[in-house]
């Protein structure tokens, strides 16, 4: 097996073995959306499609999201401001083994906490959507999500040990409310609605919805997750290979 | 001419108005185990953090084996242990293991690896909940994945009881003394330098001081000591009249003196016939040296055998 292989799959069983990950990537999502579907009823419309289903979408998102910024922050913030980092500049391990494998983990981590929301929408709520349907959702949703892998790596890199938690945390839910994840643009005020059009959140989440209301992918969409995730990746990318200045204390 | 170890050259680091590290040069031939040692604030940590390439120096060059310490030809052949490094989190012992082998070409076998470090028996653990001195183990191990040529620990038995300290060193003279290995090492237990090095370079306030084996070191030191059992006949007073004395240290009925001139001291005790036996001549051990040196005020002349 090689190296990358190797770490690929240690990251895989670091993100499975993590409690945060349960919580916020498969409970809440979960717990949510059975929820929120109870309060305002399955059959109501919104964005042209039944509340169920695209309440489906959004807390399927809010769930992926979940699994890159918690499960990444406070990892990389804590490798890199204990020494780990540091140690593994030392070993012949290439630069960007670090943040490649971790991306890719979590997306058999996103796999994993779409499938769930998704078998609960169509077993519980009965959600109704062909199988193509239901793929592209499923894959945009995952690969989308990358996004917010890098955001994670990233937000690890620049909060340090102390803030990472919390800087997380607050990204997090933000990016879930003014992505219209919670409360649909539809109904937002003029402003929020057209920040919201600003938010990978709301992107990501648009391009399933697109897909589900008139079978279309929107390009604006992909063109502006592509733009966050392309800055995402090189700004986590340059402050990890960068050597940390480390004062003489012994 | 194969290349030295490693090879510090004219090195400084200044941190805004003050220089951590100023003007450092020495060559570390391959096969020596040399002890970095100074006090707090000497510049130990950034003089090494500069030789594994982690921070730069503001003058001066690190060569590792010829290389450029950030080069992959460099850490192919380094194994380094850091002072303060957290393990990641929710990783198994072996997992940690098997990821740094996977980092080299050559690595050494893993139930090797871990039979060495004393921690086969905790393959299964998640790494980060080990005791401290597990942790330390465990990062030898870590440190050896790579069958490396050069070995860099800082600090390598923090946190370690006596028990374990005495199992490390052991396992890592075992491990060194092929003369195919070289080992670059902190410790603030002298004892343990003094047992393992060949070497001792000596940093204070940024610069060495002192650079050589143990014995040149003591010799630099000066220090001279005689010890002997006193005898009930023998006085505080007797012993302090004694030439050449510069100070004495009653332990029960052990005496040692320092002096400049041993064989003076000796000569007036078998002459003024005290009540002694159990003569001993020594040059006291490596700590009597380090404090004589790094009280100094100014720096002492680099002299005697390099490497």
């Amino acid at each position: 097996m090689t190296s990358w292989l190797l770490e690929w799959r240690i990251e895989v069983l670091r993100n499975m073995r993590n409690r945060r990950f349960f919580i916020f990537s498969l409970l809440f999502p979960v717990g949510f959306y059975l929820l929120y579907v109870q309060l305002y009823g399955r059959g109501a419309q919104v964005g042209g499609m039944d509340w169920a289903k695209y309440f489906l979408i959004s807390m399927s998102v809010f769930g992926v999201v979940g699994t890159g910024l918690n499960g990444n922050a406070v990892r990389v913030a804590i490798e890199r401001t204990q020494g780990w980092t540091s140690w593994m500049l030392t070993t012949p391990r290439p630069a960007t083994q670090a943040v490649t494998t971790k991306i890719a983990a979590n997306v058999v981590v996103n796999v994993i906490a779409v499938a769930i929301v998704f078998l609960v929408g169509a077993l519980v709520e009965h959600v109704d959507m062909s199988l193509g349907q239901w793929l592209t959702c499923g894959l945009s949703t995952v690969f989308g999500a990358l996004v917010f892998t890098a955001l994670g790596i990233l937000v690890g890199h620049v909060g340090g040990r102390e803030a990472a938690q919390i800087l997380s945390s607050i990204v997090y839910f933000l990016m879930s409310i003014a992505g219209g994840l919670w409360i649909p643009v539809q109904v937002l005020p003029p402003f929020l609605h057209h920040l919201a059009l600003w938010m990978p959140t709301y992107r990501l989440a648009d391009i399933a919805w697109s897909v589900i209301g008139n079978g279309t992918v929107k390009w604006a969409d992909v063109a502006v997750l592509g733009g966050y995730f392309l800055a995402f990746v090189l700004l986590a990318a340059w402050v990890s290979t960068r050597p940390r200045e480390i004062r003489s204390v012994a | 001419m194969a290349a030295d170890a490693v090879s510090v050259e004219r090195v400084s680091k200044r941190f805004g108005p003050t220089r951590a590290v100023d003007g450092v040069s020495f060559d570390i031939h391959t096969g020596t185990i040399v002890a970095l040692l100074g006090p707090n604030g000497a510049g130990k940590t950034t003089l090494i953090s500069m030789i594994l390439g982690l921070t730069q120096p503001s003058e001066g060059s690190v060569r590792i084996f010829g290389h450029r310490p950030r080069d992959r030809a460099a850490r192919e052949r380094l194994g380094v242990m850091l002072q303060h490094v957290t393990l990641p989190q929710s990783v198994k012992v072996k997992e940690l293991v098997a990821w740094f082998r996977s980092f080299y070409r050559h690595p050494l076998p893993a139930d090797h690896l871990m039979r060495m470090a004393g921690i086969e028996h905790l393959a299964e653990r998640e790494a980060v909940k080990l005791s401290g001195g597990e942790q330390r183990r465990l990062q030898f191990a870590l440190a050896m994945a790579g069958d490396p040529q050069l070995l860099v620990l800082d600090e390598p038995t923090t946190g370690m009881d006596v028990e374990s300290r005495r199992a490390f060193w052991n396992s890592l003279r075992s491990f060194v003394h092929d003369g195919r290995r070289t080992l670059l090492l902190t410790t603030h237990h002298l004892e343990e330098a003094e047992s393992v090095a060949d070497r001792v370079i000596l940093l204070k306030g940024g610069r060495v001081i002192a650079d050589g084996s143990l014995s040149d070191i003591k010799a630099q030191a000066g220090n001279r000591y005689v010890s002997f059992v006193a005898g009930p006949a023998c006085t505080k007073e007797q012993i302090e009249a004694l030439p050449h004395v510069m100070s004495v240290r009653f332990s029960g009925r052990h005496v040692r003196i320092q002096t400049d001139r041993p064989d003076d001291v000796l000569r007036a005790i078998i002459l003024r016939d005290l009540d002694a036996s159990s003569f001993e001549v020594s040059q006291g051990a490596l700590e009597d040296a380090f404090v004589t040196l790094t009280e100094l005020d100014h720096p002492l002349q680099e002299e005697g055998a390099h490497g």
